[in-house]
């Protein structure tokens, strides 16, 4: 009876199981055999170990490009996730203008990247509005430009990035706020807690499992950035706002070098499994059940 | 019976996803803002492929730049009419997809055999001729017309596997109105333009607009700003530079991004530099803020558009190349847009039929007068309407053309002096670490480079 469900469910899982098989694992597959060959993704791939990896180490470029990525990662873990916790405690309450704070925030996600990115490449170019503005307040001495000096580019794409992820973070942690039973602080209050031993003995541990899912998702996101820069710099001035994911693309598409790109890519997988992995064993560890 | 119907279920399951994995999914068109296809499109012919000029069918023609400019859309006009004439029940099917990532696409297309019959590409004959993705089109009628300049960048091993549209070349082009007014004519070395930029910048106009946003800018800037020098320097120089007995690291480089810096010291570039892209430094140029932009000759068919549809005041443009310290200067010339035919067509002659159509004075004049390219065949006289083409041609005749630089080295160190020249306009210094970095690229990867023909 158990090997005969066993067999249906088996049949089920079939037609899913094909499609990883045929669009997952058998390119992934492949990449890594290509990953080990020079190859410009037209004539035939040609053989030559490790160089492609060997050589990652001594790219200034990928190297540039991976501090650039770690920086965000980081400043998405210790700057965004408190902020969106932070914000999310402060719209769990009860107030007027509480649903439209809510909209307000979550907007920038739904956002358009290309409606994003011209927007911000308007405001923020010499003769943006943000200059313009820097300029009404007597801070001339302020005014660049914002995305086309090596000093300032890739903090004012952190920052844009950030901004257009922020409500994406609140939006989970608010949902996680509102599973978290009021007679816990009630109680606590009755037992004189103040604010911020509630926040970190009540709210904190109930609300560990989203913020693995949060802090997961932030350092993914981090670790992966490509469409921001990618639009707004194509990783310019120099490599200054290069970013891992847009330094592969590039590899790929614009020097033609596909071998190199996936080697790089087998790379970026791998620090993004093991940096996760560490990740998810410290929350995880944090972790109370009700 | 339970287990019948879960049997039953499964197996529905099963050839459902077969069949959705197996349909024809080549549509092109759907939520992509560049794009201008007319129609969703198939890999095979709507009609199958038997010859006859009376034949229902549908070709595929795939490009990057037909745009909606008045001449492409006149040189599609001209196209598709010529081929009504032999083929009147037949439809061209234009598969346009805006930009660099056409090339990406036709790659792709071409490795999963649904590329379009006959497609337009540029510096990819060698490689797509050793894969055998093209026909030779070698005893086509109109391959003795082929002028000796545009011959070799679509033969390979002997053979031509496709007609380019003709030369492009590029180089500065600059407001005569501006010039005239501040006394100033064009300059004869490279120590007169700086003077030039000088004035200009001193009469509260910008020197040189620059369009960085757009990387295609970058390279052609400093293929263009290169050019004379290394050339200057010695004929053979990027040859030198392939085969290693000359260096990115040089002195001859170090010496030519120290120019650059020492322009954009000077502030004779746009602040906005590289936050606009070209056809936002075309409107810089068109509407009288900056006196010269580098650009390809097809600037002042693009000037004209913006006089003609922006309402920017008309004035007239010229033309020069950069000049080095002794009065040298050498245009890169090169084959533009290279049409070949798809080896897995099943319209093999309509394809060529199509090809020859093209490859006709009556289609390529006109287009070489609004695209500013020499007309590729021999003998074609081509008159420009505008005066700075006829300016282009005179500099070009008089001077010396050859290939860029860039056609020496891998993608990969151009990629990497590009973003040395961005990093440069951006402000900051450039350091001898990044030449290292486009040398040693350079290095390992300039097997992947194919030579232009000498």
């Amino acid at each position: 009876m158990e090997r005969k469900w066993i067999g249906t469910a088996a049949l089920f899982v079939l037609p899913a199981l094909l499609l990883f098989i045929t669009f997952t694992y058998y390119p992934f597959i492949r990449s890594l055999y290509y990953s080990f060959t020079t190859w410009d993704s037209i004539r035939k791939p040609v053989f030559i170990g490790l160089d492609n990896y060997a050589f990652l180490f001594e790219d200034r470029k990928m190297i540039a490009a991976a501090m650039n990525t770690f920086k965000m990662a980081l400043f998405g873990l210790l700057i965004q996730n408190p902020l969106a916790i932070w914000i999310a405690v402060l719209l769990n309450r009860k107030f007027v203008t509480g649903y439209f704070l809510r909209a307000a925030v979550f907007f920038p996600v739904i956002i358009s990247l290309v409606v994003l990115s011209v927007v911000w490449s308007q405001i923020l170019s010499y003769e943006g509005t943000l200059n313009l503005v820097l300029n009404q307040l007597g801070l001339s001495g302020w005014v660049r430009d914002w995305l086309g000096e090596t000093n300032t580019v890739f903090i004012t794409i952190i920052l844009l990035t950030q901004w257009q992820g922020l409500g994406y973070c609140v939006i989970f942690y608010l949902a996680g706020l509102q599973s978290i039973p009021a007679d816990l602080y009630e109680a606590s209050r009755i037992d004189g807690a103040g604010a911020i031993q509630r926040f970190l003995k009540i709210t904190v541990p109930l609300l560990m499992p989203t913020i693995t899912i949060v802090t997961f998702l932030i350092i993914v996101g981090g670790l992966k950035l490509f469409d921001i820069p990618y639009i707004l710099t194509s990783g310019g001035p120099g490599t200054a706002s290069y970013t891992l994911a847009l330094a592969i693309y590039n590899a790929a598409f614009r020097e033609n070098n596909a071998g190199y790109s996936i080697a790089a890519g087998v790379v970026l997988m791998l620090i993004i499994m093991v940096i996760t992995f560490i990740q998810l064993q410290i929350t995880r560890r944090r972790e109370v059940e009700m | 019976m339970a287990k019948q119907k879960r049997l039953l279920i499964s197996l529905m399951l099963i050839v459902a996803v077969i069949m959705a994995g197996c349909s024809s999914n080549n549509n092109n068109g759907a939520g992509n803002a560049t794009e201008t296809s007319q129609a969703t499109s198939k890999a095979e012919p709507t009609v199958k492929a038997a010859g006859g000029s009376d034949e229902a069918f549908t070709i595929r023609l795939g490009g990057w730049f037909i745009d909606d400019r008045t001449f492409m859309q006149e040189f599609k006009a001209n196209v598709e009419k010529k081929y009504k004439e032999k083929y009147p029940n037949a439809t061209i099917q234009w598969d346009i997809l805006l930009g660099a990532t056409y090339f990406d696409r036709l790659k792709a297309e071409l490795a999963s055999n649904t590329a379009p019959d006959v497609f337009f590409h540029q510096n990819t004959v060698n490689q797509y001729a050793e894969v055998d993705y093209l026909v030779d089109l070698s005893d086509q009628p109109w391959v003795s017309q082929l002028s000796p300049g545009t011959r070799p960048a679509t033969t390979v091993n002997g053979k031509i596997f496709g007609g380019t549209l003709g030369l492009s070349g590029a180089g500065v082009w600059y407001n005569k109105q501006i010039f005239n007014d501040l006394g100033l004519a064009a300059p004869a070395t490279y120590a007169e333009f700086l003077a030039l930029c000088e004035q200009i910048k001193a009469a509260g106009k910008t020197p040189i607009v620059l369009g960085f946003k757009d990387t295609w800018t970058v390279g052609l800037f400093m293929s263009n700003f290169f050019s004379s020098v290394l050339n200057g320097i010695d004929p053979t120089f990027n040859k030198q530079l392939y085969d290693g007995e000359k260096s990115l690291e040089g002195e001859e480089i170090q010496a030519l991004l120290n120019k650059v810096q020492n322009l954009t010291e000077k502030g004779y570039f746009n602040k906005t530099a590289l936050s606009i892209d070209w056809p936002q430094s075309s409107d810089e140029f068109t509407s009288g803020n900056a006196a010269m932009i580098v650009q390809g000759a097809w600037l002042p068919g693009a000037a004209e558009e913006n006089f003609t549809k922006k309402g920017h005041s008309r004035f007239d443009i010229g033309y020069f190349e950069f000049p080095d310290d002794n009065g040298f200067y050498s245009i890169n010339l090169s084959p533009s847009e290279t049409l070949s035919l798809n080896a897995k067509s099943k319209l093999q002659q309509q394809g060529k039929d199509l090809i020859a159509i093209i490859m006709n004075e009556d289609i390529l004049g006109p287009y070489s007068v609004g695209n500013g390219s020499l007309p590729p065949l021999e003998g074609m006289n081509v008159t420009y309407s505008n005066t700075a083409m006829n300016e282009f041609l005179a500099a070009v005749n008089k001077g010396k053309t050859m290939y860029g630089f860039e056609a020496f080295i891998s993608s990969s160190a151009e990629t990497s002096l590009i973003e040395t020249m961005t990093k440069i306009v951006s402000g900051a210094k450039y350091s001898p670490a990044d030449l290292k970095d486009a040398q040693t690229k350079h290095e390992k990867d300039k097997a992947t480079r194919v030579l232009p023909p000498e």
